[in-house]
């Protein structure tokens, strides 16, 4: 092989490939961006430039209305955020640890049972039988209402996440580690514990962060079994406000009455504006995981 | 290293004043003192202090709690030994919770229902109690005397009571329309009295006012189709919840049941339909107002829309443009001299549910909100002084919290006919209530409530049809393919079973008419 | 570029397991069951005991019997998604446009993360992947009230812009035509942040060593991406593909709904199960009618499935679901 002529043309090859992937990446992260950034604006405009002019790329006028109506109860909305970070923190550790586990079995070639129980869990993602049932099992017999784990239980499992990591395991982590230390004498809980999790970064960092948005976004299970109000999610807590504003304009038409109308249009877009921003400063940190690759064949030998 | 130590402090912190927050927050005290043997006159035994849930539609008032706590301090909990809590659906979730909190086992005794609040299902499904003529004789004597008797058979399935109506039924059915007074003006153009003048209003505008749509719309044109195809042919639904349809022309009599007709087949919606194709193809709305989600009353408001069509909502709209200085507004009704068929009463209810423990209690409760005038004031307007100020002549204005409790957000049901009316209501408005209100009219159809079950797949479809078509045709966007897309319609439905579902009201019409004795 | 087989190859080897005896396999296996404990529960919990729900397609239910008493209807349920005359170009439309937004999903995603993975610049690389995320959070009903103010005949920017240049103004609410690519660009727009972690993971657990020793050999930078980088993504693409099968006759509900509206135009080419059952059933609260929809689209994705599993344990039996 000429190596000096294959360096030559990896080099124009790199630049190249520099050039298209700083390119594509780099229109599809501004056409991602514009739109929020439309969001941003509107939300921070008074309510008529919105409804008569649209959104803009700069605020004609300046308005707080809207993240006042937010925030007209601070202790609220605080108590809100409370609840959501507390849910999300308690419920994505639970769910990475139940998943991870299962996907670890389910991933050991040794495992008889695993085709039959992948297809066990599989099911569930495609059959359910309605909302009606399972709210009745959840209020009735396990006593939701107006309970803390009421928000973490009915997420703290996912089949879709537990498949994905299933998977990944089984194609990055040759089963020879397993096999070697087994001999070495590692108990099956220990070596999940010792060689898997550490060994599964980025798959965690992926699953951390989809468990995560779920939780935060979560505002479902919160409208079925919370009514104390000191206990609704932040989600749920924005998406009452909105919804507050449209029932005022549902009764002024049932009722035929006056009344005093809210920033509808730019109250929705700081509503998006405030449930997007922690989690957006927190996604850079778990970044470094999908940036650092791992080396398995050191661990080989 | 740091970051990650302090993040975990944080996480700490929060985990810990979380658990504490949530733990100690809820724990209402509900201590209640035994109680010497109580009897009600009505024969209802009320030694046992009880806590009765109601649930209802919308939002929570700011101040309901200070509302409830006067209720009950001066009201239940002295005369009935009762007190009430109030819970809200929000509009929102309605669809999906309002039956899991009947299907549930969570205490709620009293719910707010109506024709559109799935109480005809709900009643079906068994969700409520049956209340019979003599019970409610018994235990909500009051309620039997001073209810309309017409309100009773709406409330009708199959001959059953389910729930307990409003007294009071203000024409809310009724639309006329909000314009530009400044722009009427501005053009010289003659003050709107019928269609004609309507129409050259907003063909005026469309031409030569830029950066403004004529007339505010959003998804569909409802509102248009009540003035132009129900109120100016007189024609009338059967069942207000249905789009079957006879030709009211003014009367009270009841037609004949091959008279019953399907609005959107029938020629009158043809017309109309017609007449929009003009209207969009003069530009009155944008072409994409289907997609539209801002609502037409906010699109007037601020100015974007110079017209819209609406109930006595529309003084609202109106105002708030006045006083954002956008322009003046002018309120015009296109069919002033018709009468028409009052609203149903079923529009607003209370039913007691099957899992109320103290259906007898939840009755004197119901009878005691709805008659009693000061608890029943308290409940719609909240405290006197602070919510509302009473005025002579049976008025009413706002008091310096009527932010936080509003007039009439919840308590529909409760509605009186002698409730005060809006003290800062101008003269304009003040005369067009008058006037609808006196065209309303008692008819011979009120009491027929129809009863969908036994073509229930037939009619779904014909709904899933019905929202598919009727707003595109009615914002005109066919064009001059209008006719094909008509006939593509029409063709459509009779497949769905269009015809049985027709027979199926003619059926049950004749049905009340032999019932209630009617030729 | 031998050794990416070998890394799957390992997997061929060790399937001696099941001379055991059932009960010594239980004992042997104690501690990995044990671990399964906590899942299995919760999926009979939460998902098996309400399952039984589903009785409910076939019933008029009603409170005092419950799901058990209430009285069997047969098939009367499903009877208005037959007469509506639409069933099968609902589900044609369902299908078509699911399989559209997974492969060209699957492309985009799998390609920003080999770009993503390949890029020198440490910044402008983490804030694309941030900014990319930014659409997952703007719901159905803003992205429609965008996309309005952008296309909107009269007002919109793209046909004010159209206009100053003396060009036709597009309308895109009534051009059948364009309209399902726009949705399927408006789902890559939405989706593609998200959906590309898991390829981003994956990238990165591909073991390093491989890279070096292509590099070794003096392989391109395109060489590398097609042997090494997309073999070693094939078993999350399959298993991403089987997973996405399974709802592949459930639409995205909000998505439709609200871009598209009740605008019968758009309606012909975007109508999907989803919508027709909500316009359907809007004013009602008939859960037999509406688990008779549900049930429909889980049996018929219960069935793609279980054809695409068994095609796929033929062709590839390691990447195989079960």
């Amino acid at each position: 092989m000429h190596k000096s002529s294959i360096v030559g043309r990896g080099q124009i090859d790199k630049i190249i490939f520099n050039f298209l992937s700083y390119t594509i990446v780099g229109i599809f992260a501004l056409a991602c961006i514009l739109p929020f950034y439309l969001v941003v604006i509107g939300s921070f405009s008074d309510e008529r430039t919105i409804i008569t002019e649209g959104y803009s790329l700069v605020i004609k006028k300046f308005s707080l209305e809207a993240y006042k109506l937010i925030f007209k109860n601070p202790i609220s909305i605080i108590r809100a955020y409370e609840i959501t970070i507390f849910v999300t923190v308690v419920g994505t550790i639970c769910n990475l640890f139940i998943t991870l586990m299962t996907a670890y079995v389910l991933a050991r070639k040794d495992f008889p049972w695993r085709n039959g129980i992948m297809f066990f869990f599989f099911f569930t993602t495609l059959f359910n039988g309605g909302l009606v049932p399972w709210y009745l099992l959840c209020s009735e017999v396990l006593k939701f209402n107006d309970k803390i784990y009421a928000l973490i239980l009915p997420l703290m499992f996912s089949v879709w996440n537990m498949i994905i990591a299933t998977n990944y395991i089984r194609n990055n982590i040759p089963f020879e580690i397993i096999e070697s230390a087994k001999i070495d004498g590692a108990g099956d809980f220990t070596m999940f514990i010792k060689l898997i999790v550490p060994l599964c970064k980025p798959l965690t960092a992926t699953l951390a962060l989809f468990t995560a948005l779920a939780y935060w976004n979560d505002w479902y299970n919160c409208m079925l079994f919370i009514r104390n109000e000191n206990m609704y999610t932040l989600q749920y807590y924005l998406q009452e406000l909105l919804n507050s504003a449209e029932a005022i304009r549902r009764i002024a038409e049932k009722s035929g009455r006056i009344v005093q109308a809210l920033p509808m249009e730019s109250t929705k877009m700081a509503m998006t504006v405030i449930a997007t921003g922690p989690i957006i400063l927190l996604y850079p940190f778990l970044q470094k995981y999908f940036i650092k690759g791992i080396t398995i064949g050191a661990l080989k030998g | 290293m740091r970051i990650k130590k302090i993040l975990a402090l944080v996480t700490v912190i929060l985990v810990v004043s979380s658990i504490t927050l949530g733990l100690f927050n809820w724990q209402s005290a509900n201590a209640t003192k035994p109680n010497q043997k109580l009897i009600h006159p009505t024969g209802v035994d009320l030694s046992k202090p009880i806590k009765l849930v109601i649930y209802m539609v919308g939002n929570k008032p700011d101040d309901l709690e200070m509302v409830l706590k006067e209720a009950n301090g001066k009201y239940f909990k002295p005369k009935l030994n009762t007190t009430i809590e109030v819970r809200f659906i929000p509009f929102a979730d309605l669809q999906n919770k309002y039956s899991l909190i009947l299907a549930g086992g969570e205490q709620c005794d009293i719910i707010y229902t109506a024709n559109w609040c799935y109480y005809a299902q709900e009643a079906a499904k068994g969700a409520f109690r049956e209340l019979t003529m003599n019970w409610i004789k018994k235990y909500m004597p009051q309620t039997y005397k001073s209810q309309d008797p017409a309100s009773w058979e709406q409330m009708m399935i199959n001959g059953k009571i389910y729930a307990v109506p409003k007294n009071s039924s203000p024409p809310v059915n009724y639309k006329f329309v909000v314009i530009r007074e400044d722009l009427r003006e501005k053009y010289k153009l003659p003050k709107i009295t019928n269609v004609a003048t309507y129409e050259k209003y907003l063909f005026t505008v469309a031409q030569k006012e830029k950066g403004i749509q004529a007339l505010g719309v959003a998804g569909n044109n409802w509102e248009l189709r009540q003035v132009l195809c129900k109120q100016l042919n007189k024609i009338w639904n059967i069942d207000e919840s249905y789009d079957f349809y006879y030709k009211m022309n003014n009367k009270p009599d009841a037609p004949a049941s091959s008279e019953i007709f399907y609005l959107f087949t029938s020629p009158y919606f043809k017309e109309y339909v017609k007449r929009m194709v003009t209207w969009a193809a003069k530009g009155v709305w944008p072409k994409n107002a289907i997609n539209n989600t801002i609502s037409p009353s906010d699109l007037f408001a601020q100015g974007r829309a110079a017209s819209y069509v609406h109930n006595f909502a529309v003084f609202g709209s109106g105002k708030r443009l006045e006083e954002a200085k956008l322009g003046k507004a002018g309120y015009y009704d296109l069919t002033p001299d018709i009468k028409f068929k009052r609203a149903s009463f079923a529009n607003d209810a209370f039913a007691i549910t099957r899992k109320c423990q103290y259906p007898e209690r939840a009755a004197l409760v119901l009878d005691m909100m709805k008659n009693d005038k000061n608890l029943n004031l308290l409940l719609i307007g909240g405290i006197k002084g602070v919510h509302w100020i009473e005025k002579p002549g049976n008025l009413y204005a706002r008091g310096p919290r009527a932010d936080k409790y509003s007039w009439n957000t919840w308590g529909w049901a409760l509605t009186r006919p002698d409730l005060p009316q809006d003290a800062e209501a101008s003269a304009v408005q003040r005369a067009m209530e008058k006037s609808i209100g006196a065209r309303a009219i008692p008819t011979q159809t009120d009491g027929f409530v129809f009863d969908e079950r036994p073509v229930k797949a037939e009619l779904a479809v014909i709904n899933s049809l019905r929202d598919e078509y009727v707003p595109a045709l009615e914002l005109g966007m066919f064009g001059n393919k209008t006719d094909e897309k008509l006939k593509e319609f029409e063709q459509k439905l009779k497949k769905a079973g269009l015809e049985k579902v027709l027979k199926e009201v003619r059926r049950q019409f004749d049905e009340y008419k032999k019932r209630k004795g009617l030729k | 570029m031998e050794k990416a087989h070998n890394t799957f190859s390992l997997f061929h080897k060790d399937r001696k397991v099941g001379v055991h005896t059932f009960w010594k396999n239980i004992l042997k296996n104690k501690i990995l069951l044990l671990m399964l404990l906590p899942s299995v529960l919760y999926v009979i919990i939460f998902n098996y005991i309400p399952m039984g729900g589903i009785i409910v397609a076939f019933k008029n239910y009603n409170y005092q019997d419950g799901f058990l008493k209430s009285p069997w209807v047969g098939f009367e349920n499903f009877r208005y998604l037959l007469i509506s005359n639409k069933l099968w170009l609902l589900t044609r439309n369902t299908i078509l446009y699911n399989i559209a937004f997974i492969l060209t999903g699957m492309i985009v995603e799998v390609g920003i993360a080999i770009l993503l993975s390949e890029m020198s610049g440490r910044y402008f690389k983490k804030i694309c992947q941030s900014a990319m995320l930014l659409p997952f959070f703007i719901s159905w009903v803003i992205v429609a009230a965008i996309v309005l103010n952008i296309f909107s005949f009269e007002y919109g920017v793209l046909n004010n812009f159209l206009r100053s240049i003396g060009a036709e103004p597009f309308d895109l609410y009534s051009n059948q035509s364009i309209f399902p690519l726009f949705l399927v660009l408006l789902r890559i727009w939405k989706n593609t942040g998200y959906g590309s972690v898991i390829y981003l993971a994956a990238i990165t657990g591909i073991d390093r060593e491989m890279y070096e020793a292509a590099e070794i050999d003096g392989a391109s930078i395109w060489q590398r991406i097609r042997y090494i980088t997309i073999p070693c993504l094939r078993p999350t693409m399959v298993i991403m593909l089987i997973l996405a099968l399974g709802q592949i006759f459930k639409g995205d509900f909000g998505m439709f709904y609200q871009i598209v509206k009740n605008n019968q135009i758009l309606l012909e080419v975007a109508d999907i199960i989803d919508t027709f059952v909500y316009r359907s059933l809007m004013s009602s609260t008939d859960i037999g009618m509406s688990a008779a929809a549900s049930l429909y689209q889980s049996v018929m994705g219960f069935i793609t499935v279980i054809i695409a599993n068994k095609i796929v344990k033929k062709v590839e039996p390691d990447y195989a679901l079960f």
